[in-house]
């Protein structure tokens, strides 16, 4: 018997439509719709068909556990407006399989709670930023690993490996804990600057919600204030000599060329013939390359996460199979760490790992 | 012949700068943009074309600064400044070579220059600029001409110097008699204390996160 909900999952993740669906598994709509209200089984046929073109297992489509899919009222979408429904879902739903892996780490793993204060008074986005840059210890210092201080701070990060352009990234809260999914095929500074969006979105819009009309400008604020923090930017580039040296000083605060020009002009730093000569000459590298790239950044967590499981003999394979969800969709959502060339340590190295009690 | 009197103390660059009733930060901000006009300038841009920039863009710069109740435009012989008739003084802008804004060494102008600089430099010998002794022959114009030489280059510092010709021949400045130092090759200006890079200013550091096992 397969669980109807599981396989709406699928069809989610594949952004079928339901005719679309049915089409795949060899029935037609109104057969489907049986299946799901429970008068009906799917033929073995379809079954096969199913296993086949998703790459989920039997296991998972016969579990009756319940699913928790991101909460669509909840959640902050960066995107375009060209993004379709298919496409949304389908990284909502990719959110659902992270919340089975995050459930079950949590309940191997004591990871950093979250202490991310969100009793923000009526302050502008670019005081917010600095407050919580405050809070954090870190002043007006670059930020040298934006993935490993929002880890470090209880933010829970996981990669989505959707391939549209159109959709950048989402967060929500859940049980207090804050998600942060990125879409990774972007370049680094774009998704380091979607991270610090949408920690603007979890710090600002948790309790009023971010579908009003000034959520995206202001986590935007949030971001650019978070990353290139004014006192700092001044400091390191009282003027603007030419496009070259916003693409060499871009690494320092690890953003896009485009958005240092961006937050230079705004600051009055540049002028209007300047930034739109910079943008022109900018858009010549093409729309996904960027000058003088920086490293992509990964997560530590599920890295030593990871590890420690291998080493304890459950390779990812082996995980996705206890968790009964396809390795590669849980590969996609890790930063692809379990596929990187020498992921795992060598046997002789230490890992600082230590068993505490379980106090959940 | 006299050796050149190079002026490259900051304070001394300021206050040599408001005795020709000019702002030392307004005329840096002349070079800056000269400069970044020139920064603007492609391969496709017709050759030299960089260095008309800067001469066109620091005249306009200089005029959009300065101009006003006792600096007004000048174009005399076709050479683009401004003029300042209660002072005598004339100012145009000029790029220069790499020992620009340089205090040990001589600059020159990076190409040659005609009749009109040469006419310009002859006419400082008789003249008279504040500051200086008061001039031996007093004939042609009466005004002093000053260059503002700036040597811009795409990834060579930035270099500017306000001086004044006494000796041109060949096409060239051969000798200055005053060379007021405005950039020395840093982003800051001359003499200006250097600002070290402190550990507050370092960005973050990529720190360990404990992820502990739970005993079961």
């Amino acid at each position: 018997m397969l669980n109807p909900e599981r396989l709406e999952l699928v069809r989610l993740r594949h952004g079928l439509t339901k005719i679309g669906f049915a089409d795949k598994l060899g029935v037609d709509r109104k057969t489907l719709q049986r299946f799901e209200n429970g008068d009906y089984e799917l033929p073995n046929s379809s079954v096969t068909k199913l296993l086949d073109f998703s790459g989920y297992s039997k296991e998972f489509f016969g579990d009756f556990s319940k699913l928790e899919y991101p909460s669509p009222e909840g959640v902050s979408f960066r995107s375009l407006r060209s993004l379709t429904a298919a496409r949304r879902n389908a990284a909502m739903a990719a959110g659902a399989l992270a919340f089975i892996f995050d459930d079950f780490i949590t309940s191997e793993y004591a990871l950093p709670e979250s202490n991310l204060t969100t009793e923000v008074k009526s302050v502008s986005p670019a005081k917010a930023a600095l407050s919580l840059r405050a809070d954090w210890g870190i002043g007006f210092r670059p930020i040298g690993n934006l993935l490993n201080l929002l880890e470090r701070h209880g933010l829970r990060v996981f990669s989505l490996v959707e391939e549209t352009r159109h959709l950048d990234a989402y967060s929500l809260w859940r049980n207090e804990k804050p998600y942060i999914f990125l879409n990774t095929l972007k370049s680094a500074e774009r998704s380091r600057f979607d991270a610090a969006h949408e920690l603007g979105h979890l710090l600002l819009h948790r309790h009023i919600g971010s579908s009003h009309s000034t959520a995206e400008a202001e986590a935007d604020a949030f971001a650019s204030a978070f990353l290139m923090p004014r006192e700092d930017l001044l400091a390191e580039i009282p003027r603007v000599r030419s496009l070259q040296v916003i693409i060499e000083k871009k690494q320092r605060w690890g953003v896009s060329a485009a958005a240092l020009a961006y937050t230079l002009h705004k600051m009055g730093k540049i002028s209007d013939w300047h930034y739109r000569s910079y943008c022109i000459a900018l858009g010549k590298f093409g729309r996904d390359k960027e000058p003088n790239p920086m490293q992509r950044e990964s997560s530590q967590i599920w890295e030593k996460v990871l590890t420690d499981l291998w080493r304890r003999g459950t390779p990812l394979s082996r995980l996705a199979k206890q968790l009964k969800v396809p390795e590669r969709e849980l590969n996609g959502l890790l930063f692809g760490i379990a596929t990187k060339a020498n992921p795992l340590p060598q046997e002789s190295s230490k890992i600082s790992l230590r068993t505490i009690e379980n106090n959940t | 012949m006299i050796e050149a009197i190079v002026v490259s103390v900051a304070s001394e660059c300021k206050s040599e700068i408001e005795k020709l009733n000019l702002d030392l930060e307004k005329l840096l901000e002349v070079v800056r943009y000269a400069d970044s006009e020139r920064a603007l300038c492609t391969r496709n841009d017709p050759r030299g074309f960089g260095l008309i920039t800067i001469n066109a863009k620091a005249a306009r710069g200089l005029r959009e600064q300065f101009c006003g109740n006792d600096w007004v435009h000048d174009e005399t012989d076709n050479q683009p400044g401004i003029l300042n008739e209660e002072l005598g003084v004339r100012i145009i802008p000029c790029n220069f070579d790499e020992n620009a804004g340089n205090p040990l060494l001589d600059p020159t102008n990076r190409t040659e220059k005609g009749a009109a600089s040469s006419k310009k430099v002859r006419c400082n010998g008789t003249s008279w600029l504040p500051g200086l002794e008061p001039p031996i022959i007093d004939d042609e114009s009466g005004v002093v001409t000053l260059v503002l030489g700036i040597f811009s280059e795409e990834a060579e510092p930035l270099r500017a110097e306000l001086s004044y010709p006494l000796e041109f021949n060949g096409g060239k400045y051969k000798y200055f008699k005053r060379r007021i130092m405005l950039l020395s090759g840093s982003d800051a200006p001359i003499d200006s204390p250097a600002t070290a890079d402190s550990e507050s200013g370092k960005p973050t550091e990529t720190v360990e996160i404990n992820v502990e096992r739970r005993k079961k």
